[in-house]
Formats: structure tokens, sequence, C-alpha cells
């Protein structure tokens, strides 16, 4: 078990700053998953963890003992690390067992305690050493090769586990499995992990923390139900879950309301205001499905309505998406588990957006 | 190979198709993703092909008839030398003596030789000795020479990549006449800057001895296995390593237990070429070795084809000896190459640039990789033009003292133009004629397979493993009662028949990188196959062909070990001109003589690669 600490950690290549000061906390037994769009840093920092690459500035400790930074740099095979990367990295030139084995060979483990080990690992991720463990890689499907490759990562009962967008490799089938795998296991052995991923859905799943990353800094950090209610930002909103997002002409705080482009006001409780003063370039976030389309009249005393055109209705299987077109050609977008169908296209109607689903960022 | 990554996409795209087919017996269900709607759409292609068969039933007959064609021409001619060789071992004469009657003679002072002291046996041991140390330094040099310039942060990579390249372009001779100029035991230079720096009077080199001669073709090879592994340094998958690190592997372990096993087929298919080079290799040990009576089973068999009288059928029996040894060097080869599936890294994607940092360290090694490319390219390069430049053979240098006399002998001589006229023809003719020819066949060989096809495939690449002394002497007893005898025809179709391997591989190699689809989509949008092929493939394929072309054409500028043993008066050829200047002595012109290949074969190297896109380093080890 081990605590990680990350300090102000810089990252250029060339001349392109990849990662500009990123600081992050993870305790002990903590999973925390870094998400991103390609091109973050969220990879990059995860490799500076690893000791694959070497930080510009800043520093990484583990249980306060300096990694890189002050002029020190641990190098990978050192740190006692476990790893898992998106392309498996399986060793082809040896089998499921000797791959496996690798990182206690590397520790000289006795014999008996390394066959033991990765028997009771290899059970572990469902892969028994009778059946799979002379295999190659190249006898095993991408799933086992990841299950593989898992196994390598927490035999050597690693500090800290850390994974390189693990399941993007995978169909979406196995990836659904391997997610439920990954979740036990770290729920049965606590141990210190960062996750690495794009896939919003998998940060949630996976994570006791999530760090959304963009343009190489941690914009927002927080449990998967905070970021999803409470985005910080337009980047936040947009990247995890969908949002209909509007520019405002008029933001007003003590009168709890604000304005959009089509001069339609808004009325929004204290709560869903954003920290810090300034009012402007602040945006409206509404949740798709936080939005109801009324095909009838609207109930006396409603907060909120927008009246509205239905631009287009497509049927989802679990939700129908309405397309709306507002006053002023702005765009709204709909969603419910039942709603307007295609033969309600052009008609007139009103949606109705809740206050407290109205955000302010 | 050098295409987009559009293509290596493709390729890996297949190479996970090929993946989930290999495990579709496993656990884990076969194709998920894809989960095509049978559309009308998608039936289209189906019936393009539909109709294609109909109308080109014949047309398959005539394409399968052409294939059986092309395999019974390509087996008469690759099997005939090596048959002949067979034959003659078991004749008493020279072919076409009547005299001549079968016998085991040959094969007896041979084979029994070896055993009984013989002319074979310090021979064979000769050749072993130096073959075998020499495929594991030059391999082991040309592999530390590659990771340093694709996997580290060492300076001035580029230049050396270029750098170790730049001996390609030349013959083993240059490095002959270079090293005798540096490190002649009585007149080398650096035996004369010794004895003035020390007052010593012993020479500190003497590279008329086995370890001369073993330097000498250790830095001549060494740059094949830079050459054949740079490509698989660049595309191993980084992560294989990276993952061994964090494993707790040190650098030294993870190149020891993942990088070189890894790569271990293209290792020992660089290993396996230097070993066949090193078997055939005449020209270095040869002139070197006559000093110190150091003979090699190469140069006794040249000399037997040379001497008066010729002994032809003790040439061939010693052909077939070393056509063992080399068959045993591809034995070890498959031996070690089993698994070819172990060796490459089945799944791997997003290859990233994988450079070790390296610390004050990357400057050690830049002194280290400088240090190789003084003493192994730059200095005989420049002994040679300095040679080339001075009047006679001197311990000291003096700059008054040069002069362009050498050049002007040579050019004045009447065999330098016949020579350089007909190293121009078979150079452009080979090269020409195994790119078109390698085209044509690796059309046949990568698309639907059939057994002919496997066996014009396996024919092809029979002469590799054929040391290039041994395929002289056969085309030798194949030939010389035919018309061909003595012509330069002679010479063009050993050229064509040893080298046309290559380019079908490395054109067969970028023919599986196309995507299909790309023709595909030429089809449907109404192309013919021929204009399709011309649109297609062949834009995509010009960097291939000319490299294809070039490596031939370098080959062939340079080739001495079967032309020296097919070649006539009127059939002289630069490198030959070379090895009989020197052998008179006239160390001088041999110089100016290998200055002025070297300024040839550069102009056509900078011409390809600069405007054909040519590049020697794409083409695989195989």
């Amino acid at each position: 078990m081990a605590s990680i600490s990350i300090a102000n950690l810089r990252k250029s290549f060339g001349r392109v700053e990849v990662v500009k000061g990123v600081n992050l906390r993870i305790n002990s037994g903590e999973f925390v998953t870094l998400l991103g769009a390609s091109g973050s840093g969220k990879t990059t920092t995860l490799r500076m963890l690893a000791g694959l690459e070497r930080a510009d500035s800043g520093t990484i400790s583990v249980n306060g003992s300096v990694l890189n930074g002050e002029g020190n740099f641990v190098p990978a095979h050192k740190r006692g690390m476990g790893m898992v990367f998106q392309s498996y990295a399986i060793w082809p030139h040896r089998t499921v067992y000797q791959n496996v084995a690798f990182p206690l060979r590397m520790k000289r483990v006795r014999p008996a305690e390394e066959r033991a080990k990765v028997e009771r690992i290899l059970e572990l991720v469902e892969l028994p050493v009778a059946k799979f463990g002379d295999r190659y890689a190249s006898q095993l499907s991408g799933g086992q090769q990841q299950r593989v490759s898992l196994a390598r990562a927490l035999v050597a009962d690693p500090q800290v586990v850390l994974y390189d967008e693990p399941l993007s490799n995978l169909d979406a089938r196995l990836r659904e499995s391997m997610r439920t795998l990954l979740r036990t296991i770290h729920k049965e052995t606590r141990l210190t992990a960062l996750y690495v991923t794009h896939d919003q859905l998998e940060a949630m799943v996976m994570a006791d923390r999530v760090c959304v990353m963009d343009q190489g800094i941690i914009v927002q950090e927080g449990a998967p139900r905070d970021l999803y209610d409470r985005p910080a930002n337009q980047f936040v909103a947009e990247f995890i879950g969908q949002a209909n997002i509007f520019d405002l002409s008029d933001v007003s705080r003590e009168k709890g309301a604000v304005r959009l482009s089509n001069g339609i006001s808004l009325n929004i409780p204290p709560g869903n205001w954003p920290n810090g003063e300034a009012t402007r370039d602040r945006k409206l976030v509404i949740r798709h499905h936080h939005a109801c389309v009324l095909t009838n009249d609207a109930p006396a005393g409603a907060d909120n309505l927008l009246p509205g055109r239905i631009k287009d209705s497509i049927y989802l299987g679990d939700r129908i998406r309405t397309t709306l077109t507002l006053a002023g050609a702005l765009e709204f977008v709909a969603e419910g588990i039942d709603g307007p169908s295609t033969s309600d296209i052009g008609k007139d109607v009103i949606v109705a957006v809740p206050p407290q689903f109205c955000i302010v960022v | 190979m050098m295409f987009t990554t559009k293509n290596v996409g493709a390729i890996h795209r297949s190479g996970e198709d090929h993946a989930r087919a290999v495990c579709s017996s496993s656990s884990a269900p076969a194709s998920i993703e894809r989960r095509v709607p049978l559309t009308e759409a998608s039936a289209i292609p189906e019936r393009i092909e539909a109709i294609d068969r109909g109308r080109s039933v014949a047309g398959e007959r005539i394409r399968a008839a052409v294939t059986w064609l092309f395999l019974a021409v390509v087996t008469v001619l690759v099997v005939t030398p090596m048959a002949a060789i067979v034959f003659g071992a078991f004749r008493t004469r020279s072919p076409g003596d009547p005299r001549a009657t079968f016998s085991l003679q040959s094969i007896e002072a041979v084979y029994l030789g070896l055993f009984n002291g013989g002319w074979t046996q310090s021979a064979t041991l000769h050749t072993v000795l130096l073959a075998i140390p020499v495929t594991i330094s030059a391999t082991a040099l040309g592999l530390f020479l590659a990771w340093a310039v694709t996997r580290t942060n060492m300076p001035g990579k580029r230049w050396f990549e270029f750098g170790f390249l730049l001996s390609l372009l030349y013959s083993p001779l240059v490095g002959v006449i270079g090293w005798t100029v540096l490190a002649d035991p009585a007149a080398g230079l650096l035996n004369g800057l010794w004895s003035a720096l020390t007052g010593a009077s012993d020479p500190l080199f003497n590279i008329y001895s086995y370890g001369g001669i073993a330097w000498v073709m250790i830095f001549f090879f060494a740059p094949y296995a830079f050459l054949l592994n740079v490509g698989g340094f660049r595309s191993l998958d980084v992560t294989l390593e990276e993952v061994a690190a964090v494993s707790g592997a040190n650098l030294f372990k993870r190149m020891m237990l993942i990088t070189l096993p890894v790569m271990m087929a293209g290792i020992a298919a660089a290993a396996l070429f230097i070993f066949t080079l090193a078997l055939e290799q005449f020209a270095i040990p040869g002139f070197l070795g006559t000093h110190v009576q150091f003979d090699t089973l190469a140069y006794a068999i040249f000399l037997r084809t040379n001497a008066y009288p010729s002994d032809l059928p003790g040439a061939a029996a010693a052909g077939t000896l070393l056509l063992i040894l080399s068959s045993i060097g591809l034995f070890a080869y498959r031996r070690l190459t089993r698994h070819s599936e172990r060796f490459v890294a089945v799944t791997a994607r997003g290859y990233k640039p994988g450079v070790t940092e390296l610390g004050a360290g990357r400057y050690v090694l830049f002194g280290v990789c400088l240090l190789i490319f003084i003493v192994g390219i730059a200095a005989p390069l420049i002994a040679v033009a300095l040679r080339a430049l001075l009047p006679v053979r001197t311990m000291t240098f003096d700059p008054g003292s040069l002069t362009l006399d050498n050049f002007r002998v040579l050019f004045s001589a009447a065999d330098m133009l016949l020579g350089l006229r007909n190293t121009f023809y078979l150079a452009f003719g080979a090269a020409t004629a195994c790119s078109v020819i390698g085209l044509v066949v690796a059309f046949q060989i990568t698309r639907r397979k059939s057994l002919a096809k496997s066996i014009l495939d396996y024919m092809i690449a029979l002469p590799i493993g054929v040391p290039g002394t041994v395929f002289g002497v056969g085309m030798l007893w194949a030939y010389v009662r035919t018309p061909l005898y003595l012509t330069l025809g002679i010479l063009l179709l050993a050229f064509v028949i040893r080298y046309l391997v290559y380019s079908v591989r490395s054109i067969g190699g970028a023919l599986m990188q196309i995507d299909k689809a790309l023709e595909e989509s030429a089809a449907v949008a109404g192309a013919t196959p021929f204009k399709s092929f011309m649109f297609v493939n062949l834009p995509l394929l010009r960097p291939v062909l000319a490299s294809a072309w070039l490596l031939v054409f370098l080959i062939v500028m340079r080739e001495i070990s079967s032309s020296i043993i097919l070649y006539g008066a009127h059939t002289v050829t630069l490198p030959i001109l070379t090895w009989n200047y020197l052998n008179d002595g006239s160390y001088g012109v041999a110089s100016a003589l290998a200055i002025t290949q070297i300024g040839i074969v550069g102009v056509v190297f900078i011409v390809l690669t600069r405007f054909f896109g040519a590049d020697l380093r794409a083409r695989a080890a195989e």
C-alpha cells in the first residue's frame, strides 16, 4: 500500500508542453482515474509516475520518498510498480506462465513461491495455469492477453498499479467483463491505482475519484457523481455526459436568474452558481435528460419554461431524443423515456427545465 | 516498409483479424465488432466478382498456365547450376574433354582430404574459423550500431545512420586496399606512424594475418547486420520493453531477455546472410591470406578454376563441401526461427518512438560509434583515396607528392573502358530484370495461393544459401559448352538467378501491405485490373521498386565471387579489374579504380534515394 503525491509536474516534448503543472494526491488504497481526451497529458502523467518518462520539473513521491524531482530520478525498474498497457504488451517469445513470472524472477523470488504466486494470480484472472500456462500470446484472444497482462502487473504485490487505457483495445462485451473483473480485484486487494482512460463510463465505473484532464492540467476532480452533477466548466460538462450549453447575455446572482441570448430568463437556485465572482463568459448547462418536452399545456406556476418547435425526434430504444429549435435559433436537445414521436415534428411545444437542473459554470 | 501509416493500419487490422481467426477456438467470442449488416451495399462487390469470374474463366486458365510455365523456367534455371556442380564433382576432367569419365577421385580428394591432410583440410578449417567468429562479431556489431542509432538519444544519429550505410557502396576490395595501405607490416601508414612516435622497429599491426583478415571482414559485413536490423528496432513495440522495465528489469536484462529474443528472427536472418557471405568471400582472405598461406575454400576453388591446367572437377567437389557448410548455416537458422509467431508482437498497436534516455552515457556512446565509424569505414576509405593520389607506396605522407597519375594510367587502359561498360550493362540489366520479373512473380505469389506458387516461392529463394563461388562453378559446369559461356549473358543470368529473390521478397512484402480494398474500390469505380494496377499499385510500389532495383544494382556493381569464375577477356568487370590490378601489385591504379567505382555507385545511389524514394533500410530481413 502506498500513497502518491504529485506536485506541479511538468513535461514537454520538443516545444510542446504536454503536462503543465499537475497536482495530485492519491491516498493509500485509493483507485483514481485520469480522464481526458487524447493529447490531454494523462498518459504522459502516468508514464512519469511509472518512471518511463522523466519529468521536466515538479516532484513525484510515493510514501514520502521522492522518485522524481529534487535532483532525484528513480528508474522504472526500481519503482516496484505494476503496469497494464493498452497494447497488452505480452512478450511473444514467452509462455503465459513465463510472462507472469517475470516480475518475480526480477525480484529473485524462490521457485516454489514463484509457482504458487503465479498460479494464484492466474486463477484470479480466470486463466488457470493448467490450461493456459504453456500457451503463447499468439494462442490467446485479445481479452485473454489483457488478463495475462493484468496478472503480470499484480503478481509481485506492487505498491502501485498503473493502467494505461487497458480496455480500449477490447470489444464492447469483453470490455464490460474486464471492467467487472478489475473492480472486483481492486475491491478485494485495495491496491493503490491510477487508471488512465478517455472513456467517461469506464472512469465512473472504476474509480473512487475521477480527475478530468484537459490541455495538461487537471481541470476538476471528485467523485463521479459530483463531476456529473456539478461540472466546474463547459469542458467537464461536455466530456462527462451530454449537455446543452448556452451562452448567457445577463447574469445576476443577486436576483438568482440568468438571461439567454434570445432574451428568455431562467431562475437558478443558490446552490447552482459557481464559486468566484467573475460573471463574464458564464455558461448555462442543462443535461439532455433533465429537460422535459410538454406536448400538453404547461402546469400552472412552473418555472423555467422554454417555448420551441420540434425539429427532429429519434427513437433510441431505451429513450427518445428530441431536437428542438428555441426562439433566437437556439438548438436544444432533450431526452426522456417518453417523448414526442416523428409525427410531432414541426409542432410547437414547451420544454420544462426544473431550476435545480440548471447549472451555471 | 515505407508506406504511410494508413497501410500500416491496414496491416494491423488484418493482423488482428488473423489473431481473432486463430483464437476463435478459445473462449472469446470470435468477432463482436464485426456484425456487418447484410445490406444491398455489401452484396455488390460479390456480384461484381461473380460477373468477373464468369467472364474470366479462360483468363484464369491462362494465368495458371503462365504460373506453371514460370515455375518450370525458374526451376530449370535454378536447379541446373546446382545439379551441374554435383555432376562435375564426379567427373575426371573438365566439361567437354572427350577423355572425361565418371569417378570418385575428386570427391575422395575433397572429403577424405579433410581427414588425411589433403588440400581441403586447412582450407575448410580456415573457412569455418573465419566464418563463425566473423558472423558473430559482425552481427553483434551491426546490432549494437542499429540499437544506438534507433533507440537511444545519442547525438548525431542521422549522420551515423547514413555513415554506416556508406560501406554498402563499395566492394570488399576497398577494405583490402585500405587496410593494406594502413597496416602493411612493412609499409603501412599506421605502422609508420607508430615507429615514428615510439621508435619501435616492430610493426604495430600486421594485416596479413588471421586477425587482420577477420578484422577487415567484420567491418565489411557489420553494415549488413546494421541495415537488416534497423527496421526491426524501429518497428519493435516498445511497450514490450517498458513493461519489462516496470516489472523490475534493468536496461541490460531488458535487452537480453526481451528485445533480442523478440527480434531473433531478424537477427538470425542477418546472421545467416552474413555467414553465407563470409563463406563465399574469397577476395579478402584470398588477397590478405596468400602471404601467410591462409587459404579458404572459396579462394581454393577460385584457384582451381584459374590455374593452368584448371581442375574443374576438384572445384566442383569442393563446391559441394562449401554448399554443405552453408546448409548447416541454413539449418541453424531454421532451428532458431522455428516458431515465427513468437518473434513478432502480434497485437502491438500504436507504436511510439521508444528512445532510451541516456544521460551522460549518450556522449560515451557517441564516442564509441564515432570510433567504429572512423576505424571501420572512414579510415580505409580515406586510405584508398590517398593511395589513389600517391604514385608509390609510402610510410610517410607528403602533400606535395599528390598526383592524378594513377587515374591517368587507369583511364588510358583499354580494359578499363571495357570493364566500365560491362559492369554498367550487367548492373543495369540485372537490376531491371530482377525488378520486372520480381514484380510479376511477387504478384503471382502474394495473390491466391496455389501449389505452383508455393514451389515457385521456394525455388526463387534456393540460391540464397549457395555461396557465390559455388554458384559460379555450377554455372561454369552447366554452360561451358553453350554459346553463352564467356559472354555477358552468362554473368547476367547468374546475377538474375541469384538476386531475383531480393526483389521478389521486398516487392511481395510491400504488396501484402497494400490493402486489397484499394484495388477493389478502383474496380468498383470501373477500373480494369490493368488500370487499377497502373493507378493504384504501381504508384504505391514505386519506392519499393526503386529500392529493389537499387539493391540489385549495388550488389552487382561490386560482385566478384561468381564473376571471377565466369569472366573472360571480353567480359571483365570493374571489381575483377580491381582484383587483377591489386594482384599485379598496382595498388595505386587499383585504388583509383575503387574510388572511381564508388563515385559511380554513389551518384546512382543519390539519384535513386533522392528522386525515386528508394530506401535500402526498408528491405525486410528475409
